[in-house]
């Protein structure tokens, strides 16, 4: 690979994470007082100074930041203020039940996305395919936190079939508490999964379709069909095949995605991730908590683009040359 | 773009799908009821002396316990659901109209420029745009919104909602107009009619608006459409979470926040009726974006 | 490997579970946050505080009644020289079987005096003497007639096991960069030890059998968990996923309370809910006249307007419909289980439209006008509500109100930063429940020297009550403090001191098989609470 755009394409995802590092810092400066956040309403001025002091908050803020990044590249994102435990714990605490859940949804989406999207495909002038696209923009049209509702109205008030909240049971395997080995863990993933997957199931839907069309007019599809090559064999080992690519590239996108909406559907239905998380922190001014998260967040997004580049340039020739 | 012919054309095309042509009907309809919200709506919420608290938690009049005045019920103050709905719907319209003008606003001058000078100008608009499509909008927005609100003086905040909802819908979304723009301008800058009124010496500015623009417009448009449903949805999602529309002046997306705490409660129709409304307008929003799409673009289809 | 480990573990754990259930007393509820830490002077959240509590122990405890009664201190009596002498109970062990000691006591007052979280409690305590095994002075910079009420919440942790788990210093948040042993360990007195606490998630007690006093009730092992949204606390009691939770959403007690096998419980909680109008600024903030032009005065400040307004909210109204008969009516800065409250000052005042259209027009607003009421979004019950609820009748005099909803951290640090506040809703306490504290910190005209009036964010200010104030201090006589109690009670309610709203309650919700009563501070009292078998 050109190891110029390779560094290109480095320095751009370093300069995303840099940008957001100066934002994370910035909102986390506005958003409340810390030592308010910390004392209460209660506190005398003077045990307020002393804090804002013993904290380092009274410095000029390009000093703060340069400590905050020292740190930051360190690994080190300091101290909760509210939970008095290091972020970084935290963090790692909270990883498992993000990515379960954007994970199962992902799989999700793919399982049934990807099958309805040949579908309409191979059955393009059919009524179902065309009740598939049209179902496919009501899917899309569908907001994330309204299908949790929805979900919950239905399943847990009137049904009380699946709980409402939580991630039920989890078994430590390692450092990682997963809530897929029991029951409980299984059925609480159920609906934040599907509410989480919804509108992912129709974009699939659409774009395998839309690849799916593409390969279909390709002459070596034809040329197999006029060998006599069944359509079953046509459509699955050859332009299914040649649609993946694509298909994998955007899951990787997806799944960035996916840990952005996250952040809806763990607050609709009290996933005990990274979004309740950083949404708590919000309304707690939990500044270090704010700030990795959103570094987190842009390091995973810069890292997933960085690589969805380079596969792209390693499949493509072009790109290096577009690129210049 | 459209001529009288053109419209023509794609109403006719428009009636031989019925599902297109009821979703407009109803996008139309909810269009209306909002414009029209000031004097159609039985009441106006904003309006607090005409609040009454002993009409609070009123069901829908068809129902046990509801009151002829309130068609769909009342919420938590006594204010009637369906006037709430009405002007929710308005803001959200607004908003996602809006916030979407600011998008194809910044989109479309930055993409001409980066189109039409090329160059550094090109280099620094597209990695910028390139930057900010490595961020979910949503986050994104989130952010945005964030950063605006602490800006103002907190006594402010609350009459500045609206615009930062918007600045922040608006600012998130630039990029997709930016790089169509581009890609547009660069494919019809090449063609022999630009190069003709370049050598006649037209100015850049005429060259740009005059014959590159007009040309590049049908995909913005096509996108720009599909784009207001993203940006009413981005926007609920933003007031569900807390961070969007107070309730004050709410959309729908506030009403439904409201509403979540009193689903378990029994008065589901707090919260029932405006995710209904706003699945049924970003729906029909969709659809008819989307057959639009297949109409005016065959290339993105 | 470690994944056929962790399930031998899991199956381990299961028949422990199992193996308890057969003869324990389980309570598992549930509450809207976690506890934060388990040391106990580290923190001043009151949930964190109201769950420590099974664990340590405060000096004098308070009753259902909010009435003082002997802790882990017998008798409590002035010695003048502004120190107070606690008679220590004897024969008390802290959770590691290691006797309490006079030591103990001592390190532990000096502990909590120095964290920056209890500065306006304890910041007057300048030393903590041992003067034999059971006896201990504690020394105040100022003498403090109401330093008892102050040490219900002043907790004993053990001396020797502090210092063998570098604790000795409250974890000090600026320098540390790890977690501190007392975050999840504890060492107190009290009737539960804790077993497990797994910060944000559970926390698990089981029962001390070697606690000094009676238990009443039964529960010998219980598990706390956080459900932050109210409607699933309240669904993961319904499908029996937890016996009790606390804050029950007020819209849900009649489902509850329809709902057969389950039961509300509720109770005053010591804190009252007020709208408090800038008693200081000449020209008010955000705040105009009909056309929109800024005012060039301060309506709130004259106090024919504050009693305009007071006729005009319907106090009532909003408990009824708001609060849904859930709390009750106030009159005065103070409420029942407050040190100092005086009930025969109540007086409903009533509503009175005409009345308040009057005054307004005799201050010079005869068309009302505009004005910006800021209000927190969290923080206490209903906030949004009440504040919407008060716009709404207001306008109905002519004062046209927007509700300008913030974020806790916002409104904290709009009225501490400031106050930048012209009028804005909050609940307040005093900082110990007493309304001597009521006075000092919220009622007394700011100063930022001797540190009064720390926490009045309307800055209202009134010399007669100042004077009642500063004598309230140095009076240590129970009959002449209640009738300066009552002396400030009045000064303030004639003054229209703020518009008080109500006294919020408590609620929680719990299987018929549970039995436990609200009290004032929100804490569920483990060893008073009885788990039946159904």
């Amino acid at each position: 690979m050109n190891p110029v755009y390779f560094a290109r394409r480095v320095g751009h995802a370093v300069l995303v994470v840099f940008i957001v590092s100066l934002i994370a810092f910035q909102l986390g400066e506005v958003i409340g007082d810390p030592v308010t956040a910390i004392l209460g309403l209660d506190a005398p001025a003077s045990a307020r100074e002393a804090l804002r002091e013993q904290m380092g908050l009274d410095q000029p803020w390009p000093v703060r930041y340069l400590a905050f990044i020292g740190d930051a590249l360190q690994g080190e994102f300091g101290m909760s203020y509210r939970a008095q435990r290091p972020v970084a714990d935290i963090i790692v605490e909270r990883i498992p039940a993000t990515v379960e859940l954007a994970i199962s949804a992902l799989i999700l989406s793919l399982w049934i996305g990807i099958p309805l999207g040949v579908v309409a495909a191979i059955w393009r002038e059919s009524c179902w395919a065309s009740a598939l696209m049209t179902g496919s923009v009501v899917g899309v049209s569908l907001p994330t936190f309204v299908v949790g509702i929805m979900l919950i109205f239905v399943f847990s008030v009137q049904l009380g079939m699946l709980p409402s909240f939580g991630r039920g049971q989890t078994v430590a395997i390692g450092a990682w508490q997963t809530g897929l080995l029991t029951a409980s863990g299984l059925a609480a993933l159920i609906m934040p999964a599907i509410s989480l997957a919804i509108s992912q199931v129709a974009l699939v839907a659409r774009l395998v379709r839309a690849e799916m069309l593409e390969v279909l007019r390709m002459d070596y599809i034809r040329f197999a069909r006029a060998r006599g090559i069944r359509d079953r064999v046509v459509h699955f080992r050859h332009a299914l095949r040649n649609t993946l690519l694509p298909i994998i590239t955007v899951s990787g996108i997806q799944i960035g995605y996916l840990i952005a909406f996250a952040v809806v559907v763990e607050q609709v239905f009290q996933w005990p991730g990274l979004g309740t998380m950083f949404l708590a922190a919000l309304t707690e001014s939990d500044i270090p908590v704010i700030t990795a998260f959103l570094m987190l967040i842009a390091c995973l997004f810069a890292g997933i683009n960085l690589i969805v580049d380079m596969l792209y340039a390693l499949a493509d020739p072009r790109v290096r040359l577009a690129e210049g | 773009m459209s001529s009288m012919t053109g419209m023509r054309d794609h109403v006719t095309a428009m009636a031989t799908q019925p599902a297109v042509l009821g979703a407009a009907a109803i996008l139309l309809a909810l269009v209306v009821v909002a414009a029209a919200a000031p004097w159609f709506a039985p009441s106006d919420p904003s309006d607090l002396a005409s609040l009454d608290l002993f009409d609070s938690h009123l069901p829908p009049s068809w129902l046990n316990g509801g009151d002829a005045r309130y068609l769909l019920g009342t919420d938590s103050q006594g204010a009637d659901l369906l006037s709430l709905l009405m002007y929710g719907l308005r803001t959200s319209l607004t908003v996602g109209l809006l916030a979407v003008a600011l998008s194809v606003t910044i989109g479309l001058l930055l993409g001409l420029i980066a189109g039409y000078a090329r160059g550094w100008a090109d280099t620094l608009i597209m990695r910028a745009a390139d930057i900010q499509f490595t961020f979910p909008a949503m986050l994104l927005a989130l952010l945005i919104g964030g950063l605006a609100r602490s800006m103002l003086p907190v006594n402010q905040q609350e009459e500045a909602a609206f615009f930062i909802v918007v600045l922040a819908l608006g600012i998130s979304h630039w990029p997709h107009f930016a790089r169509l723009v581009r890609a547009a301008v660069i494919s019809e800058a090449g063609k022999n009619y630009v190069m003709a009124s370049r050598l006649s010496g037209r100015g850049h500015a005429g060259i740009l608006f005059r014959h590159i623009m007009p040309n590049s417009l049908n995909p913005v448009f096509v996108l720009a459409t599909m784009d207001i449903a993203f940006a009413i949805m981005t926007e609920a999602t933003l007031s569900f979470l807390g961070f969007g529309m107070p309730a004050s002046q709410p959309s729908l997306g506030t009403l439904i926040r409201v509403g979540y705490g009193y689903l378990f409660s029994g008065e589901w129709w707090i919260v029932a009726f405006p995710s209904l409304v706003l699945v049924t307008l970003v729906v029909s929003v969709n659809v008819v974006g989307d057959w639009l799409r297949d109409r005016l673009d065959p290339k993105l289809r | 490997m470690p994944k056929s480990h962790s399930l031998i573990l899991a199956g381990l754990a299961l028949t422990t579970v199992l193996a308890q259930g057969a003869f324990a007393e389980n309570l598992r509820y549930a509450g809207a946050t976690a506890p934060l830490t388990f040391d106990p002077h580290a923190t001043n959240d009151f949930v964190t505080t109201a769950i420590a509590r099974q664990t340590y122990e405060s000096l004098i405890e308070l009753n259902a009644k909010s009435q003082l009664v002997p802790g882990l201190a017998t008798q409590w009596e002035y010695i003048d020289n502004a120190a107070w002498r606690l008679t220590l109970r004897e024969g008390v062990t802290f959770h590691d079987g290691t006797p309490m000691t006079a030591e103990d006591v001592s390190f532990s007052i000096m502990r909590q005096a120095s964290s920056p979280r209890y500065k306006s409690l304890f910041g007057q305590i300048t030393e903590a003497n041992v003067v034999d095994a059971t006896t201990v002075d504690i020394v105040t910079a100022q003498p403090d007639a109401v330093m008892p009420v102050k040490l219900s919440l002043l907790f004993v942790m053990s001396k020797a096991w502090a210092e063998a788990n570098d604790v000795v210093e409250v974890p000090d948040l600026g320098a540390a960069s790890s977690e501190s042993y007392s975050l999840r360990h504890a060492n107190g007195t009290g009737p539960m030890k804790l077993e497990l606490q797994v910060p944000g998630e559970r926390t698990v007690f089981v029962r001390n059998d070697d606690w000094w006093d009676d238990f009443t009730g039964n529960v010998d092992r219980a598990e706390y968990v956080a459900i932050t949204s109210a409607p699933t606390r309240l669904a993961a009691l319904l499908s029996g996923e937890v016996d009790l939770i606390t804050d029950v959403p007020l819209q849900d007690v009649v489902r509850v309370e329809e709902t057969a096998g389950f039961k509300v419980a509720d109770g005053p909680q010591r804190l009252y809910m007020g709208l408090e109008m800038d008693g200081t600024r000449d020209v008010a903030l955000a705040s105009f006249d009909k056309n929109g032009q800024p005012l060039d005065s301060n309506p709130f400040k004259d106090v024919r307007v504050r009693r305009a307004i007071a006729l005009a909210i319907d106090n009532e109204a909003i408990v009824s419909r708001v609060m849904r008969g859930y709390a009750r009516p106030i009159s005065m800065p103070a409420a029942p289980g407050f040190q100092g409250y005086a009930e025969d000052l109540e007086k409903d005042l009533g509503v009175d439209l005409e009345e308040s259209k009057r005054l307004l027009a005799e201050a010079g607003y005869p068309d009302g006008f505009r004005t910006t009421l800021n209000c927190p979004l969290e923080r206490y019950v209903n906030t949004e509500e009440i504040c919407r609820a008060s716009a709404s009748l207001l306008a109905r005099v002519g004062i046209e109100v927007t509700v300008n909803g913030m974020v806790w951290p916002e409104f904290a640090r709009m009225l501490v930063n400031g106050p930048d506040s012209s009028f804005h809703l909050i609940g307040a306490l005093g900082n110990s429940g007493d309304v001597q504290d009521v006075f000092g910190a919220i009622l007394h005209t700011r100063d930022d020297e001797s540190g009064l009036g720390q926490q009045n964010w309307a800055m209202w200010s009134n010399t007669d009550f100042d004077a009642v104030f500063e004598k309230l201090v140095s009076t240590f006589d129970p009959d002449e403090r209640a009738a300066l109690y009552r002396e400030g009670l009045r000064i303030a309610q004639e003054q229209q001191h703020a518009i008080y709203l109500h006294q919020p309650f408590l609620i929680w919700a719990m299987a018929d098989k549970v039995d436990a009563s609200v009290r004032a501070d929100s804490a569920v009292v483990l060893s008073d609470v009885t788990v039946g078998t159904e």
